[in-house]
């Protein structure tokens, strides 16, 4: 009975439901730990309200993904053509208006209600919407063309991707670099993506430039300073997080000291978020830590996979890219707890305690089971079919 | 479908940076495990896991009679993180706080206050220090002023504890209780230093989170000892009158400083000791140990051992007649004048050597020992060291200057120097070294060590006992040491002393004034003394008043001016001894008085008519009664002041002249 219940509601490609449910349930380990010191300073030592909270997100998220993964996945093409205005209102707004946490102006509040929203979450999403929707429509010349493609392709790039970079760079370039891969996968010209690039890096290298030699005239501008200086100069105080991540992940050897036992987490500042990964390896050890690269490397691997099976361009590059953005945010976050990469702020999908990063990472999980039922359906009622009649947004089959 | 292909070709070739990354992140993680993981791993241990000291408490230090005279207690240094605090909280409440701040430490105003916490807030001050040694009491109030009382996280107080060692009676005997801190070690505390210490302990801690330490054991990896306690030898009533009487008689005096130290005869205890100096306020507090380190010439006092060496080589007796001539008596050029000789009548003429002595002649002293000593004056120095005073007494306390008696041969020994020393100059001795040789001379020649601690206890259990040390068993003849005491008792009853004479105890003693500096032609400085013991007839203290620098206006002499604090003392320990014979004149006295001046009730602090009353009965009755009273004279009482039906309070100072 059950089963049959289940198997109503849950649709889509069963291995990526499983890697999500999987990641979502390990992730009350090591959130609920990593919280403690938290909980132990503020709440006097309760780490239960801290559970609950996550736990809450948890379910909102289930909800966000069931119904996210419900809708027909070509319906997020005229729904990307409606969000993507109201996203770049709202970025307008957090930027003027946000709530800041760290000088950032990166959330705004959900009114009525306590709980706070990262609006370049949101904004992603849509973003990696749309842009399929009008890759998928581009004609060929669109495609090569610098001019032809700014309109319908850079633009709304360039716009969000600024409306970030003020208060969150490391999200912009993100989004940006997440971008520019699904224009190369849309078959954009090669030597335009260059150019593209080569001016974002250049407009990014001007940007640093100037940063390091203006004056410490908003505190914003001066945390990115010494967060570049840092990484170079190896700055002792701006190291602190990064080394006790790196004591943490030596701690953990093996097997690790067991859920909970982790102690640099107290130390750790964002303990349960931006190095979540080294207090996992801390207390699950380097077979923890595996584990949680193997699950992300298998979510990606069933990125590929819906995206090979989808019939549709509209569908690979909606999978392609929303997978992709979850992606980069996984191993750039594991990436700077080993201390690959400098300290970036992102959020470990699915695992970081954190509200909307979990919903906005279920919501974009939902729409790629969308396109897996899609595809699920194609194969039931006209399998490997319609290939040279590429489907554009303006009329989709209802 | 083959654009299809090339669409999924392009996928994989974007999404392989993201295995590679997979790659380098597990690589980088087996290289942070084990190429840096040792070194890491043992910074962390070391971090994190800490061998907390724990530090041991200092033993009290309490007085004879069980009270407390040094103790340690917790205080706090409180500051404040005002950033902490939410804006439209600080903004709101700040007000309020600094009003309670104010009322809490009223050196600032609640107004100047609350601009001191918005100026350092603004200021982006995170450790705003609002008051220093604060009181676990106080500080459980100050935690519920408003913002504070929004807890340690959003409140802001930031409070540090601190052992802070007290002295409950706080001035009085400071300077014997001492201190042991950076800035050294002095006194009781100093000397019983390691006693009172304690071993601190150690235990390993783990870090949970900043400044937050858990212990990892059940046990201590050293377990912590608590000092132990000092008993010392003090006995606060005594202390109390010591102190107080030295005080007032400083200050009617205008004194530079002084000290006054009543030991017990039998076992050298060391009951009370005051030692006060001016401040440029003028005001007195416990400056130096004087007692202890301050050696001077002693003048007269040390008349006492010359006359011990002139009788123990039976040179003389008491009876021996020495002529004090005309008072004034020169050796090489140099002009030894008694007291009286500025009165115009000089010297007492043919008078026994007793006599001598009570009266301190310096001529009669001077030719006695010199006209004995003056072809062999190594038998009167080496009589002098038998005794033993030219050692250190080797007190437990620091800070004892050794005593100086020159000898034949000595650099600076010359033909003045021994008839000097006869009337104690050229010499140079402590108070506390001088009351030494006094004490044996009232304990039957044994010469006591004098002794500020009488036990070391730990948690009430006794651990050492300080034995009473003899420094010398018997530093004259029985004989000596009768013909010694008569001349003493004599001082009091017919000699220089006369005014300390009372009905209440018997003193025998020895007054000595002393011209300190007297090679400088301008100062005219003099250290007035007054050494002995009571009872007289069966000693039971010895004490010892110095009181340098005198305002010599008001007088200069050791009777007058240390004399009476002696008496004070000796009377105010004396006088609710006998308690029977007390009880008995009170009861009688208090109805007389009342009638006499017509009031019923008991409990009235009208002061009755005391003209015409006996003036040993007056005084005890008034002392009982609360009343600091000074006496002068013997007697009936013939005047009093303030006069008889003054309402006053029990501290008043009321003065009776006897007659």
């Amino acid at each position: 009975m059950g089963k049959l219940k289940l198997a109503h509601i849950i649709k889509g490609d069963r291995a990526l439901w499983a890697i999500t449910i999987a990641l979502a349930v390990f992730s009350l380990l090591p959130v609920y730990s990593a919280s403690s010191t938290i909980a132990f300073a503020s709440r006097g030592g309760d780490t239960l309200p801290m559970l609950l909270k996550h736990g809450f997100h948890l379910i909102i998220s289930l909800l966000l993904l069931i119904g996210a993964h419900r809708i027909p996945y070509k319906s997020y093409a005229p729904i990307a053509s409606l969000m993507y205005p109201i996203v770049v209102v709202l970025l307008l707004y957090t930027l003027v208006n946000g709530h800041s946490v760290a000088n950032a102006s990166r959330w705004i509040r959900i009114p009525g209600s306590s709980l706070t929203f990262q609006t370049s979450a949101l904004a992603s999403v849509v973003l990696m919407m749309y842009l399929s929707r009008n890759l998928a429509k581009a004609k060929a010349e669109v495609l090569s063309s610098l001019k032809l493609s700014f309109i319908p392709l850079l633009l709304p790039i360039f716009l969000i991707c600024g409306l970030i970079l003020p208060a969150n760079f490391s999200t912009a370039a993100l989004i940006f670099i997440v971008a520019i891969s699904l224009l190369f996968i849309g078959g954009y010209a090669i030597k335009n993506l260059f150019i593209i690039c080569g001016s974002g890096v250049a407009a990014l290298a001007l940007f640093i430039v100037v940063i390091l030699a203006i004056p410490n005239s908003n505190s914003r501008v001066s945390t990115w300073k010494t967060r570049i200086e840092s990484f170079y100069k190896g700055d002792v105080s701006e190291n602190y997080q990064v080394h006790k991540a790196k004591m943490a992940i030596a701690e953990g050897l093996v097997i690790g000291k067991g859920p909970g036992k982790s102690i640099q987490k107290n130390f750790l500042p964002q303990s349960d978020s931006d190095f979540i990964y080294a207090v996992i390896v801390e207390e699950f050890g380097g077979i923890g830590g595996f584990l949680i690269l193997l699950f992300y490397s298998s979510f990606l691997v069933r990125v590929l996979n819906i995206a090979r099976k989808s019939g549709s361009k509209f569908g690979m590059y909606l999978v392609s890219g929303i997978g992709l953005m979850i992606c980069i945010q996984a191993f750039i976050n594991m990436g700077v707890a080993v201390n690959l990469i400098p300290v970036t702020g992102q959020t470990l999908p699915l695992i970081s305690a954190g509200g909307s990063s979990i919903w906005m990472t279920c919501l974009a999980i939902g729409i790629m089971l969308s396109v897996s039922v899609g595809l699920a359906k194609n194969k039931e009622t006209q399998p490997e079919e319609e290939s040279n009649n590429p489907e554009t947004p303006s009329h989709v089959p209802a | 479908m083959s654009e299809n292909k090339s669409i999924h070709s392009r996928i994989l070739i974007a999404a392989t940076p993201f295995f590679v990354a997979a790659l380098l992140i597990f690589g980088k993680l087996i290289y942070i495990q084990y190429v840096e993981g040792p070194d890491l791993r043992a910074e962390s241990q070391s971090d994190i896991i800490k061998e907390k000291v724990i530090k041991a408490e200092r033993g009290n230090i309490y007085s004879s009679d069980g009270k407390l005279l040094a103790t340690t207690v917790p205080v706090f240094d409180l500051y404040m993180d005002p950033i902490t605090v939410e804006s439209e909280v600080f903004n709101r409440e700040v007000p309020h706080l600094a009003k309670a701040l104010s009322e809490q430490f009223d050196h600032k105003t609640a107004p100047a206050w609350e601009s001191y916490l918005r100026q350092k807030r603004s200021s982006k001050k995170r450790y705003v220090k609002l008051a220093e040694e604060v009181s676990f009491a106080d500080l459980q109030t100050i935690k519920s002023f408003p913002i504070f009382n929004l807890g340690r996280f959003s409140g802001g107080l930031i409070y540090e504890q601190e052992n802070y060692r007290t002295r409950p009676l706080e001035k009085i005997g400071a300077r014997t209780i001492g201190y042991d801190n950076e800035r050294g070690r002095t006194g009781i505390e100093g000397a019983y230093s390691s006693f009172l210490t304690g071993i601190d302990g150690a235990r390993l801690k783990q870090k949970v989170a900043k400044e937050k330490w858990k212990p990892i054991t059940g046990s201590y990896t050293i377990e912590p000892r608590n000092g132990l306690d000092v008993i010392s030898t003090i006995d606060t009533k005594v202390q109390d009158v010591v102190h107080h009487e030295l005080l007032k008689a400083l200050e009617r005096f205008d004194a530079d400083h002084g000290c006054a130290v009543v030991m017990d005869v039998k076992t050298g205890a060391i009951k009370g000791i005051a030692n006060l100096g001016r401040t440029e306020e003028g005001t007195y507090f416990e400056r130096r140990n004087y007692a202890v380190w301050e050696s001077t010439e002693p003048g007269s006092t040390f008349k006492l051992a010359s006359v011990l060496v002139a009788l123990e080589d039976g040179l003389a007796d008491t009876n021996t007649l020495v002529d004090t001539e005309e008072g004034i008596y020169t050796i090489y050029n140099k002009k030894i004048k008694d007291s009286n000789v500025k009165n115009g009548k000089g010297g007492y003429g043919k008078v026994s050597l007793k006599r001598a002595f009570e009266v301190s002649s310096n001529v009669g002293i001077v030719k006695l020992v010199y006209d004995h000593y003056h072809q062999r004056p190594e038998d009167f120095v080496d009589r002098l060291y038998t005794l033993g005073i030219n050692k250190p007494l080797g007190v437990s306390i620091k800070g004892e200057t050794a005593p100086l008696i020159p000898k034949p041969g000595d650099a600076n020994w010359s033909g003045i120097t021994l008839p000097w020393m006869a009337f104690g100059y050229q010499v140079s001795l402590t108070p506390l070294q001088i009351l030494s040789l006094y004490n044996a001379v009232a304990n039957n020649g044994i010469m006591v060590k004098p002794r500020f601690v009488e036990e070391v206890r730990e948690h009430g259990r006794l651990l050492k006992k300080n034995e009473v040390a003899v420094l010398n068993p018997a530093i004259c003849s029985k004989q000596t040491l009768q013909k010694l005491q008569s001349m003493l008792n004599g001082v009091v009853q017919n000699g220089t002393a006369t005014n300390i004479k009372n009905p209440v105890v018997s003193i025998a003693g020895k007054t000595g004034t002393c011209q300190l500096n007297y090679w400088k032609k301008a100062t005219r400085d003099y250290q007035a003394s007054f050494a002995g013991y009571f009872p007289a007839d069966n000693p039971q203290y010895s004490c010892i008043v110095v009181i340098n620098k005198p305002n010599l206006h008001r007088g200069y002499y050791g009777s007058t001016v240390a004399a009476p604090v002696f008496k004070a003392i000796a009377q105010n320990m004396y006088g609710d001894l006998p308690k029977n014979l007390e009880a008995l004149t009170e009861n009688n006295f208090f109805v007389e008085a009342q009638q006499s001046s017509g009031l019923d009730d008991a409990e009235t602090n009208t002061l009755p008519n005391l003209v015409g009353k006996d003036g040993a009965e007056a005084l005890s009755w008034l002392e009982n009664q609360g009343y600091k009273v000074k006496v002068q004279g013997i007697g009936k009482v013939k005047w009093q002041y303030p006069q008889a039906g003054s309402n006053l309070g029990k501290s008043a100072l009321i003065e009776l002249r006897l007659g």
